[in-house]
């Protein structure tokens, strides 16, 4: 285990943590959005309403065929699973002494895998599990193999992505208050790695089921900045 | 060797999951590809191996004599045996290392040395490589995989395991830090051809992988900086930046790869650097006609591996040779390397043979010209899937520590192109594994 981190491996790995359950998040709520999509014509777009709450540029006058499309394969649309996968990838390369080749190879699998899928335009999200297992496998991998501080850089990374994204999808109060415990218990083992101040705006907004649910619907652009400020790399 | 053969799909599959990739510049465009493999891999015979192994070493301790020389006491030069102009004006002489041991006298600490081998079976060097030499990474891997993919075929044979070769170079960085800090392997970056060869010795030595701006010099010693104002002494560094990057205060200045004041560190002794600066000197494609030479000088011994035959225009008898044969010879600018700047004279016209008489005749020291050995085909499995033979050479990986060991490996590297010699990865050749055998 190195003993010393750099400030950018520090950041590698923070971002390889939110990156990685991105993806993890990003394929359940696609799955979710694609069986909503089963019951509506052609032209209604309730996809936008998902596009829009990943906060990603919204085609509009596109027809939802082509936005779940992009949503998987466009370069160009910045939340597409293949801009969240490239970015893993990009953390995990730097990484790969910290992480071991076994972790890297799951990011390495998902990237063929739609790079594969991308040349016949698979539209079907179940013909992506193997990403889903593989992103799962990748956080195996991890815990076997990582530990002290650099299991606590990508463990915080997921888990303040994990509030994020049931921020923006407005998942129930329980939800957030759960992930938001377990990231507490890191202010106290990596104690500099936090914003106090950032930390305690987050608080006052989410502390409580009442305040959770007041400041969802008004103040949810504050909440993700305040979760967003809370590391210091 | 059936069995390995029809694994080789899941060979490659593994390849492409472990990122088995070298990156390249087209265009200014920076592109990541997977190394070819080949699975049918070179067998040397234990005997075979037994007389490289004693030739390498000889070789790498002679070229290690030679670098202490040349930047001490130069009776090499004094003696006559190589010309002044072969070493101080050679292009990778440095005179900032005038009288600079480094930690434990050792300059060459991983040499890659070229061979190939003659169609009679003797064994050639065409190339020394004392400063960065790459590609013992792709090897490791390719035994891991074919390893795991194919069991039996290594039940079956009696081949030496190379998987040490991350245990030798941590017993190598342990012996030039001293016991005075940590070891680090310090890479251009991301973005730089060999990453990840870089990024895997990291993890197989334990070494730290430091990128530019993660070293700091402090009162004459090197740091390697974290987060929280923490610090780490740096032992040795192995470096995989060019000598003229690597301090920005004593060499180029605009270089934002090296560390302000290593060269200070370095030259105090507080830091061992892997390789040494200044080898260039030694491994120069000019210099490399006299190192059977120096061999006999520093050694007293006769050397065991010779060279191709290697005519230096520098020398009148040469030079007149060389213009009068230019046509069946291969002519090599001693300042490339990768491949590049090699003509072989069969292949140019007329008119393209007067321009290089011309480019020698202006500039003797430019150039070395060679007899085009007849070197052996290895058969690998071409793209219709069928055994075709290719032109091969081996890198040989000789490591100097406390002592100077060869690794029981090497890169076996091979030209796609049936027609061509020319074997670089940078110019699309692809590699094989390269089985040393066991008694």
């Amino acid at each position: 285990m190195k003993k010393v981190l750099s400030a950018h491996i520090a950041n590698n790995m923070f971002w390889l943590g939110r990156y990685a359950e991105r993806g993890y998040q990003m394929m359940h709520l696609m799955r979710k959005a694609y069986d909503e999509v089963i019951d509506v014509h052609e032209g209604e777009s309730p996809y936008s309403d998902f596009l829009e709450k990943l906060g990603g540029y919204v085609a509009n006058n596109m027809t939802t065929s082509y936005q779940m499309m992009a949503q998987i394969y466009d370069p160009n649309t910045v939340s597409s699973l293949y801009n969240i996968i490239e970015r893993m990838m990009d953390n995990a390369i730097v990484l790969r002494p910290y992480i071991c080749s076994e972790s890297c190879s799951y990011i390495e699998l998902c990237r063929d895998f739609l790079k594969k899928k991308s040349e016949v335009k698979e539209m079907n999200i179940t013909e992506l599990q193997p990403i889903t297992d593989w992103l799962l496998a990748f956080w195996g991998s991890i815990r076997e193999r990582v530990s002290g501080s650099s299991y606590a850089m990508l463990e915080v990374g997921r888990l303040v992505e994990h509030i994020d994204m049931n921020i923006r999808f407005e998942y129930k109060h329980y939800r957030i208050d759960e992930t938001w415990d377990r990231l507490k218990k890191y202010m106290v083992t990596e104690p500099d790695l936090f914003d106090r101040v950032q930390a305690g705006r987050f608080e006052m907004f989410a502390a409580t089921q009442e305040a959770y649910t007041d400041n969802i619907k008004e103040h949810k652009t504050d909440m993700i900045a305040a979760l967003n400020g809370l590391v210091k790399i | 060797m059936k069995e390995l053969l029809s694994s080789r799909d899941s060979v490659n599959k593994w390849m492409e999951r472990y990122g088995v990739r070298f990156g390249v510049y087209k265009n200014g465009v920076f592109n990541e590809q997977l190394f070819p493999f080949d699975a049918i891999p070179r067998q040397i015979p234990a005997q075979e191996w037994k007389m490289l192994e004693r030739g390498l070493i000889q070789r790498v301790k002679a070229l290690n004599a030679f670098l202490y020389d040349i930047y001490h006491d130069k009776n090499i030069v004094k003696d006559g045996v190589v010309p002044k102009e072969f070493t101080y004006e050679s292009k990778g002489y440095m005179p900032e290392c005038e009288g600079i041991t480094p930690s434990q006298g050792v300059y060459a600490h991983i040499a890659g040395i070229d061979l190939v081998q003659a169609k009679d079976g003797r064994w050639l060097i065409l190339e020394d490589n004392l400063r960065i030499p790459s590609g013992a990474s792709y090897p490791m891997i390719a035994r891991k995989v074919t390893r795991k993919a194919c069991p039996e075929t290594f039940r079956n044979n009696n081949v030496h395991d190379n998987r040490g070769y991350g245990d030798m170079l941590k017993e190598m960085m342990d012996y030039i830090a001293d016991g005075r800090g940590i070891n680090v392997i310090l890479t251009p970056g991301r973005y730089n051809s060999a990453f990840f060869e870089h990024s895997y010795l990291a993890e197989k030595t334990g070494a730290t992988l430091a990128f530019p701006g993660d070293l700091i010099v402090e009162n004459g010693m090197v740091y390697y900086t974290g987060i929280y104002n923490k610090k780490e002494r740096v032992g040795a560094i192995y470096r995989r930046v060019s000598d003229e990057y690597l301090d920005p205060l004593a060499f180029e200045p605009s270089s934002l790869l090296g560390v302000p004041n290593l060269m200070e560190a370095y030259r105090n002794g507080t830091v061992g650097l892997i390789n040494a600066l200044g080898n260039g000197v030694a491994d120069d494609k000019g210099i490399y006609y006299f190192v059977p030479k120096m061999v006999k000088y520093y050694l007293n011994e006769e050397p065991i591996l010779q060279n191709a035959p290697t005519y230096l225009p520098f020398f009148k008898e040469d030079f007149e040779y060389i213009l009068a044969n230019i046509e069946k010879l291969v002519i090599k600018d001693v300042a490339e390397a990768g491949g590049y700047g090699v003509m072989f004279g069969k292949d140019m016209s007329a008119e393209r043979l007067e321009e290089v008489r011309q480019l020698i005749i202006q500039d003797p020291r430019r150039w070395i010209a060679q007899e085009v050995v007849d070197f052996i085909d290895l058969d690998i499995i071409d793209e219709t899937g069928q055994p075709s033979p290719r032109k091969c050479d081996l890198r040989a990986f000789v490591i100097t520590g406390k002592d100077t060991k060869v690794w029981k490996s090497g890169l076996t590297r091979f030209s796609r192109n049936p027609n061509s010699f020319v074997v670089n990865s940078s110019q699309g050749g692809g590699f094989k594994d390269t089985w040393v055998m066991e008694d």
